[in-house]
C-alpha cells in the first residue's frame, strides 16, 4: 500500500521508493530507506503535508511524495 | 602558545551552535529549527596552552549534498586546512548522524565525536553504549548536553590531548574500493573520501588531475552512482551501530502530544496561530507605551545640558548636531527600543520552543499552490523582526525560484522599524482611549494589517510564480523537532543582545546622518523657501491623487535609510519649522495631523503604504548581496511600491 494511506498511529515497513535520485537522497538522510519502519504521526489540517516518524526523527513530506513510497503493514 | 584550528560539523539542529557558543562565549543565536546557521561562524578561545580557532559550519546530512549552505560545509571539510574535525551527533537519533560522521572520518585524520542532546536522550529512555561505540570507531566519543553545559570540559580536554590517528577504516563496496586505490596511487592522500569527492563532483579540482586520470574518472563515474556510495556508508554505519543503541519503549512527551493534536486539527490550528500573532503584538503594544514616553522625557531632559556642554562649537555646527542629529537619534531610540525589547524576546521564546516549524507545516499547502513551500512562512516570521534578516533567511529554501519569490515578497511583513509608526497611527485614529481595552483593539487592528500583508504575500507569490524562472520542484521535507523547553533567561538575554540591540544599532547608525541631512534640507533656503518645501510641493499632486499627500510620500522617501524616522520627518514637514519638534502626547500629535487635513482615509492609506512600499536601504543591499542581481533588487523596490500606490489609489477612489 501507499505510505500516504497509513492512518494516524499506524506503523509499517518501507518496501519500495519510487522517486528520482535527488529526492531519494534527501529522504535517505531522514532514514527513509527500504526495510525501515515508519509511523504516521499526524496530518496537516489541509491534508498535506503528512508527518511521519522513523526511529527518533519526526518529519513532514507532501502527500504526493508519500504516494510514491510503498509500505506493508 | 600553540595555535590550532577545529571545525564543528553535523546534522542541522543538533546543537552545533550551542556548543560553539559555550566554547567561544560568542552570542550567536540558536533556534529550534533546521537551518538556523546559514554561513560559517568563526570564533576563538584559549584552553590551557592552546589558542583554538573554531569554525561553526552550517548543518548538513552528508558531504554529498548540493544545496548552497550544505555545500559551504562540505567544501570546508574537504578543501580547507584545519587540525581537528568535531562531529556533533544527535544522541536521540544517532543513526542519522552516522553518515556524516563516517564521511568526515573518511576524509580527515583527527576526528572527535560529540554526542549532544544527551539529557533529552536520557529523558526519552535511549541508552547508548559509549565504550562499544568508541571501540568500534577508534576515536574518542564525548557525551555532552551543551544547553546544560555538561561534558564541555571533557570535550576541551580531548581537543587539547588528541592522540589517536583515526584507525577505523571504512570498507566500501568493491568497485568503490578499486576506484579509490587507483585514484590515490602515487598521491600523498590516503583518505578514500577525498577520492570519492572527485567522483561525485565533476567540478572539484578539475585543474589538478591529469588527463589520464580524468578518463578513468569518467569511466568510474558511469559505474558508481551517488546512491551506491550512500549505501556503502550506510552499511558501514549499520555495522558500527550494532548493539550500541538501546531504545526502551518510547513514550511521546505529553506536551508534544497536546500540541500535535491542536496543530493538526482543522478547527484549532489556524485560530491558535492567529492568537499567537495577536498575543505577541498586544504584549508589545501594551508594555512599550510607558517606557517609550519615559525614554523621551529622559533624552529631552538631556538636550539642554548637552547643548551647553558643546556650546564651544560654532552655531552652524552645533544646531545641526543637536536639532538634527541628536533629536532624530533619540526619536528613533525611544520609539524603537521598548517594542523591540518586548517583541524579540517573545519571538525567540516561541522559536526556541519549536513552534515555527509547525507553522510551516500548516501553511505548506497554500504556499505550494503559489509555487513556493511552507518554509516561506519561516522567512516571513523572521521578516516581522527585520526584513533584512528575513531575506538572508531565505537560504533555507531548496530552490532558487522559491528563494527569489520569498525575497521579493518579504517586505509585505512589516518589520520592527515600521511597527511603531503603525501603532502610533492606529492609536490616534482608530482607538478612542489608551486604556487596556484600547491596547487590545490596537493589537487587533495591527493583526489585521499583518493578515493583509500575509494575503498580499500569497497573491504576489502566486503571480510572480508565472514569470520568474523555470519551474523547479524539489522535494519538500520539513523536520519537526520535538518541543524543547527554552532556557527563559538565556533566551531573553541572547535575543536582546543579539537581535534587538543589533537592529537598534543599525537604526542609530543611519538615523544620525539622516537627521543631519534632514536638518540641512529644512534649513537651506532658495528664494525664501527650504529645499524640503520644494520637494514637498513637488510630491503634493501625486500624493493627493492616491489619497496621501506630498509630505507623507517625502517622509517615506527620506525614510529609506531607516523606516523609523518616517513619523519624525512627517512632523517636521507639518510643523513647517526647521527643526524636529518633540510631541507631548498622541493627542497633540493627532492635532498636528488633523490640521494638515488628515482623515480616517488618510490614516488607513498611511497604514497600507507603510505595509507596501520599498524596503529599507539595508534590506535592499541584502537583496543585492543574496541574489547577485540588480534586476531583482530593483524589482524588490518597484513591485511593492507599485502595489502600495495602486491600493491607496483604489481606496481613494472607493471612499
Amino acid at each position: 500500500m501507499k505510505c500516504s494511506e497509513l492512518k494516524i498511529g499506524e506503523k509499517a515497513r518501507i518496501v519500495a521508493i519510487h522517486l528520482d535520485e535527488q529526492k531519494q537522497a534527501k529522504l535517505f538522510h531522514l532514514g527513509v530507506i527500504c526495510g525501515e519502519e515508519i509511523l504516521c504521526k499526524f496530518v496537516s489540517p489541509l491534508h498535506s503535508p503528512i508527518a511521519y516518524q522513523i526511529k527518533g526523527c519526526v518529519f513532514a513530506i507532501r502527500k504526493e511524495d508519500a504516494d510514491s513510497i510503498e509500505v506493508t503493514i | 602558545m600553540k595555535k590550532r584550528k577545529a571545525c564543528l560539523i553535523g546534522n542541522p539542529n543538533v546543537g552545533k551552535s550551542s556548543i560553539f557558543n559555550s566554547l567561544t562565549g560568542s552570542l550567536q543565536h540558536t533556534g529550534n529549527w533546521t537551518g538556523k546557521t546559514v554561513s560559517n561562524e568563526v570564533g576563538e578561545f584559549v584552553y590551557q596552552d592552546t589558542l583554538w580557532e573554531l569554525v561553526d559550519l552550517p548543518g548538513t546530512y552528508s558531504l554529498m549534498c548540493e544545496s548552497a549552505e550544505e555545500k559551504i560545509a562540505s567544501d570546508y571539510v574537504l578543501g580547507e586546512d584545519y587540525d581537528l574535525a568535531i562531529v556533533v551527533a544527535d544522541a536521540t537519533n544517532l543513526e542519522r548522524s552516522m553518515e556524516i560522521l563516517l564521511e568526515v572520518m573518511d576524509v580527515q585524520e583527527e576526528v572527535l565525536v560529540c554526542l549532544n542532546l544527551m539529557d533529552e536522550a536520557r529523558k526519552r529512555n535511549i541508552l547508548i553504549d559509549k565504550e562499544l561505540l568508541e571501540k568500534r570507531l577508534g576515536i574518542p566519543v564525548i557525551l555532552t548536553s551543551a544547553k546544560e553545559g555538561v561534558g564541555l570540559e571533557e570535550l576541551l580536554e580531548q581537543m587539547n590531548h588528541y592522540s589517536c590517528k583515526n584507525p577505523f577504516s571504512i570498507s566500501h563496496k568493491p568497485v568503490i574500493e578499486r576506484f579509490c586505490t587507483f585514484f590515490l596511487k602515487d598521491t600523498s592522500i590516503i583518505k578514500k573520501g577525498k577520492a570519492i569527492k572527485y567522483l561525485i563532483d565533476s567540478e572539484w579540482g578539475k585543474e589538478e588531475i591529469s588527463l589520464e586520470k580524468k578518463k578513468v574518472l569518467s569511466f568510474y563515474q558511469k559505474m558508481i552512482s551517488k546512491a551506491m556510495i550512500r549505501e556503502s556508508y550506510h552499511e558501514n554505519a549499520l555495522k558500527v551501530l550494532e548493539d550500541v543503541i538501546e531504545r526502551k519503549e518510547e513514550r511521546e512527551k505529553k506536551e508534544d502530544k497536546i500540541w500535535n493534536t491542536l496543530f493538526s486539527n482543522r478547527w484549532t490550528s489556524f485560530p491558535i496561530m492567529l492568537l499567537l500573532l495577536f498575543g505577541i503584538l498586544w504584549l508589545t503594544i501594551y508594555f512599550s507605551n510607558i517606557p517609550s514616553s519615559m525614554l523621551f522625557d529622559f533624552f529631552e531632559f538631556l538636550e539642554e545640558p548637552l547643548y551647553s556642554l558643546l556650546s564651544f562649537l560654532p552655531e552652524f555646527l552645533l544646531n545641526p548636531l543637536i536639532y538634527g542629529g541628536y533629536r532624530t537619534l533619540y526619536w528613533v531610540v525611544s520609539v524603537m527600543l521598548p517594542p523591540m525589547l518586548i517583541f524579540f524576546p517573545l519571538f525567540s521564546l516561541l522559536e526556541d520552543y519549536g513552534l515555527l516549524p509547525r507553522i510551516a507545516f500548516n501553511l505548506d499547502q497554500p504556499f505550494a499552490k503559489c509555487g513556493s513551500c511552507g518554509k516561506q512562512s519561516l522567512t516571513m516570521c523572521m521578516g516581522l523582526g527585520c526584513n533584512a534578516v528575513g531575506v538572508t533567511g531565505t537560504r533555507i529554501m531548496e530552490s532558487k525560484k522559491m528563494r527569489i519569490l520569498s525575497i521579493l515578497t518579504n517586505v509585505f511583513m512589516p518589520c520592527n522599524g515600521r511597527f511603531p509608526a503603525m501603532i502610533a497611527i492606529i492609536g490616534m485614529f482608530f482607538v478612542q482611549n489608551a486604556s487596556f481595552l484600547g491596547s487590545l483593539y490596537s493589537a487587533f487592528i495591527l493583526s489585521l494589517v499583518i493578515v493583509l500583508g500575509i494575503h498580499l504575500t500569497f497573491l504576489v507569490t502566486y503571480f510572480l510564480n508565472f514569470f520568474i524562472l523555470k519551474n523547479e520542484k524539489p522535494i519538500f521535507i520539513l523536520e519537526l523537532p520535538s518541543f524543547r523547553k527554552p532556557k527563559i533567561f538565556k533566551t531573553i538575554y541572547f535575543s536582546i543582545k543579539e537581535k534587538a540591540l543589533h537592529v537598534l544599532k543599525r537604526a542609530m547608525i543611519v538615523s544620525f546622518p539622516a537627521g543631519l541631512l534632514i536638518y540641512f534640507l529644512a534649513n537651506v533656503t532658495i528664494h525664501d523657501f527650504s529645499i524640503l518645501t520644494y520637494l514637498r510641493n513637488f510630491f503634493e499632486p501625486f500624493g493627493l491623487f492616491i489619497g496621501l499627500d506630498g509630505a507623507i510620500l517625502l517622509a517615506f522617501l527620506l525614510g529609506l535609510p531607516a523606516n523609523e524616522i518616517v513619523i519624525p520627518i512627517l512632523l517636521l514637514l507639518y510643523s513647517g519649522g526647521s527643526v524636529l519638534t518633540s510631541y507631548e502626547s498622541l493627542d497633540s500629535l493627532k492635532q498636528v495631523f488633523l490640521l494638515n487635513h488628515w482623515t480616517i482615509l488618510t490614516a488607513l492609506n498611511f497604514l497600507i503604504f507603510s505595509l507596501c512600499h520599498f524596503p529599507c536601504a539595508t534590506t535592499l543591499l541584502t537583496i543585492k548581496k543574496e541574489t547577485h542581481s540588480w534586476f531583482y533588487t530593483i524589482l524588490a523596490f518597484v513591485l511593492p511600491t507599485f502595489i502600495g500606490v495602486c491600493l491607496c489609489f483604489l481606496m481613494n477612489l472607493l471612499f
